[in-house]
Formats: structure tokens, sequence, C-alpha cells
């Protein structure tokens, strides 16, 4: 079996680079245990040969692909991206199977499409500092779009020490580098994590997870405990309801640590879960 | 009070908690009128019965920006909401940001006594909510 990254090629976009630097540590973990070698040209595949072919913005390389699906029909497809669930569901029919980001309900109900969790931006990821010592009790990092996250900032300001990186706009210039970004994360209690810009999945509950936090998520029409069943995730409506957990938890060392124990080993059993049945459908 | 009669019946939809009429005259209107400010005003009206009240608050922003650029509203022949539905969108703000406990804005929202103070205001919320924009 081979496996390809397309995301940066064919197409000169913001998005296309960062998938492929920033999604590969995320891919590998899920896709780590299947046996495969990494090819950097699709002449190097035969046509009756496996491929696993990793992209973003697809509607923008037509033309390579009417040429792929020419030259081989053994193809599987990860779609990284897609926050507004735009593709046209047709296409995916050229495909074996197809593991897409960001969940919406018409692409669960198909046999040969799974959704996988947007997942984490590759980097230094570290969860060895306990939780009781750990420096921030709460952080924010990232852009404010709109009344979620102001709302965010707000109902928590008071709660101390915390850290807090307001960027101008995603990957902006004030963006921490990715040692800072998870030197943060991993030395902090709770991870406040708001809705994306369109889509309630962003990276920061995946890299909450990888850093040990206890995420606080913002769950709109109970959308992660459909994507994310049995997850044990503090989830809220409102972000005036986070104010008053962290307080609570925060002043109870051992109930901290046992929420933070359940949430670290269902995300480990999730994962598991998750290699286990890629495995199944790749048939390796 | 709204600039269509269609739209005037959607509002009645809400307003008489009828979710799936609403919704359903709502995504006939979506691919023409997404952007117009009415239709937007309508949008957050919904989003309420969802309890979508970010989004909420989100979509009257739009709604508002909308509003107040010209240009757009000339090029795509749309027209500004009557004073009445721009007096509404604010008395709304006023009430979601009492939902969300934000009772300083809440108050601002629902005294403002002329347009000029409702300009003062939606400024305001820009610079505290940058990122709301719409694609022109």
């Amino acid at each position: 079996m081979k496996l390809f990254w397309n995301c940066h090629l064919y197409n000169d976009s913001f998005w296309g680079k960062y998938h492929y630097k920033n999604s590969n540590m995320w891919v590998n973990d899920i896709f780590g245990s299947v046996k495969f070698s990494e090819i950097n040209g699709i002449d190097q595949v035969k046509p009756d040969e496996k491929l696993i072919i990793i992209d973003s913005e697809i509607y923008k390389k037509k033309l390579f692909y009417e040429r792929l699906f020419n030259k081989n029909k053994k193809i599987y497809l990860v779609h990284l991206g897609d926050e507004g669930g735009k593709i046209n569901r047709n296409f995916y029919s050229n495909f074996l199977h197809v593991f897409r980001t960001f969940y919406f309900n018409n692409f669960a109900n198909s046999s040969r499409i799974t959704c996988i969790p947007v997942g984490y931006k590759t980097g230094p990821v570290k969860n060895s500092i306990n939780l009781n010592k750990r420096k921030y009790i709460w952080n924010f990092l990232g852009t404010i779009h709109g009344a979620s996250r102001y709302d965010l900032m707000l109902q928590n300001q008071h709660i101390k020490p915390n850290y807090i990186n307001i960027t101008k706009k995603f990957g902006g210039e004030n963006s921490l580098g990715p040692n800072e970004y998870y030197g943060v994360m991993s030395n902090t209690i709770f991870s406040l994590v708001s809705h994306g810009y369109y889509h309630p999945e962003t990276y920061r509950l995946y890299e909450s997870l990888e850093s040990g936090c206890i995420p606080i998520i913002e769950n709109p029409h109970n959308f992660f405990d459909i994507f994310l069943p049995k997850n044990p995730i503090i989830k809220i409506n409102l972000w005036k309801e986070s104010r008053e957990i962290i307080e609570d938890l925060n002043s109870n060392n051992k109930k901290k640590l046992d929420l933070s124990n359940s949430i670290q080993d269902w995300w480990i059993n999730y994962k598991s879960n998750l290699r286990n049945e890629i495995k199944k459908i790749l048939n390796v | 009070m709204f600039n269509k009669k269609e739209f005037e019946d959607i509002y009645q939809s809400i307003k008489n908690n009828q979710k799936d009429k609403a919704q359903k005259n709502l995504k006939l209107f979506r691919e023409k009128y997404d952007l117009d400010p009415d239709y937007l005003y309508l949008m957050a009206e919904f989003l309420i019965l969802e309890k979508r009240f970010y989004q909420a608050i989100d979509t009257i922003h739009v709604s508002l920006l909308v509003e107040n650029d010209d240009r757009f509203l000339l090029k795509n022949n749309f027209k500004k909401s009557t004073q009445e539905l721009i007096n509404k969108k604010y008395n709304l703000l006023g009430d979601l940001f009492e939902i969300i406990d934000i009772t300083e804005l809440s108050k601002q929202a629902k005294n403002l006594n002329s347009p000029k103070d409702q300009v003062f205001f939606f400024k305001k919320l820009q610079k505290l909510m940058p990122g709301i924009s719409f694609n022109k």
C-alpha cells in the first residue's frame, strides 16, 4: 500500500500548506499502524496497487483527479479541511472509502465515509506536567471571531493565573510557534474550546486532549455527544457556565484529577478504536 | 416592518414557534437573500428558537454590517431595514446579551435613543468582536 500527500500540490493555498505541515502528526497517529510506503509522486504507484491519498481543497484539482482515476481504481481518500461540508458527495464515489474531517449528518449515514476528528497541530506535544502543578488555570489562544469567544474571555477574566494570546487571524503574525504553543498548553489545567468559524469542531479540542488539559467545550445541538459518543469532556452551552465549573473543580484537586484521568482514558481508548476501525476498512 | 411580504410570513412562523415552517421558508430564500439585512434578522430570530444565542448575536451583527454598507446594498439590490426593524435588532441584541449574562452591553443596547446612538453602539460592537464580517 502506498501513501501520498497531495494537500500542498497542484494548488498554492494557505490551507494546502497548512495541512501538509500541521496534520501529518495526527494522520500518522491514526494511520501509523497501517503498513504503507510514502511516495513523492503519483507515478510511483502501480495501477493495481492500493493508494491512500491525503488531500484538501479537492475542488481545485479536477484535472489531477481525472488523470488519477483513469490510472488507478483502488484509492482511499483522507479528506482534510472542508469545514463547510461543501464537497460534492458524488466525487467520493470514486474512492474505495473516504476518511473525512468535519462531521456532518449527511456524511455519517454512508458506509463508505468515515468522519474522523480534525486532530491536532504537529508539534512538540507534551503531557508530562502533573495537572495540580500546572501554572495556568485556563488559557485562550486564538482569534476573537464573534460573540462566543468574546464572552468566553469576559466570563472567565477574573480567574487567574490565565494565559491569553489573541491573534488577529488564524495562524496570524502573533500566533505562538509550536514550541511555545504546546509549552502553554501543557502547563494549563482547563482549556476553553469555543465553536469554530463554521463548524463546532476545532483543532484546540484535540490539542488540549494531547496536552492533558481538561477541555471545556461549547456543544451546540449536542454535537460532541453525537460525534464523540460517551466522552466525559465538560460541555457547556453558554460560557457563564464555565466560570462556576472551573472554580468548583479547581478547589478540589482529587475531583479535578479524577476527571482528567477519565478524559485521558477515554481519549486513548477512542484513538485505539479509531486505529482499529481504519485497519479494518483498509483490510490490512 | 419588513421590505417583503414573504419575510412577514416567516416572522409570523417564528413568533408562532412553527420551527419547521420557518426553516423551510428561510431555506427557500437563502440563495437570493442570504445577505439581505431583513433576512439576516429573521435568521437571528430563528437561531434563538434553536437556542444558538452566540450565532444569533453574530447574525444580527452581520445584518448591521450590511445595513451600513451602502455600496453592497446597491450592488445587490437590497434595501436598508426600516427604522422599526433596526430598533428591533438592537433590542434583540439587548435580550441576547442578557441571556448570555453580559449585563452592561444588554443595558446599552436597550437604551439607544437615536440612530446616532445606534451607530455608536454598532461601532463599539465591531471593536469588541472584530472577526465578524461577510463575503462581499
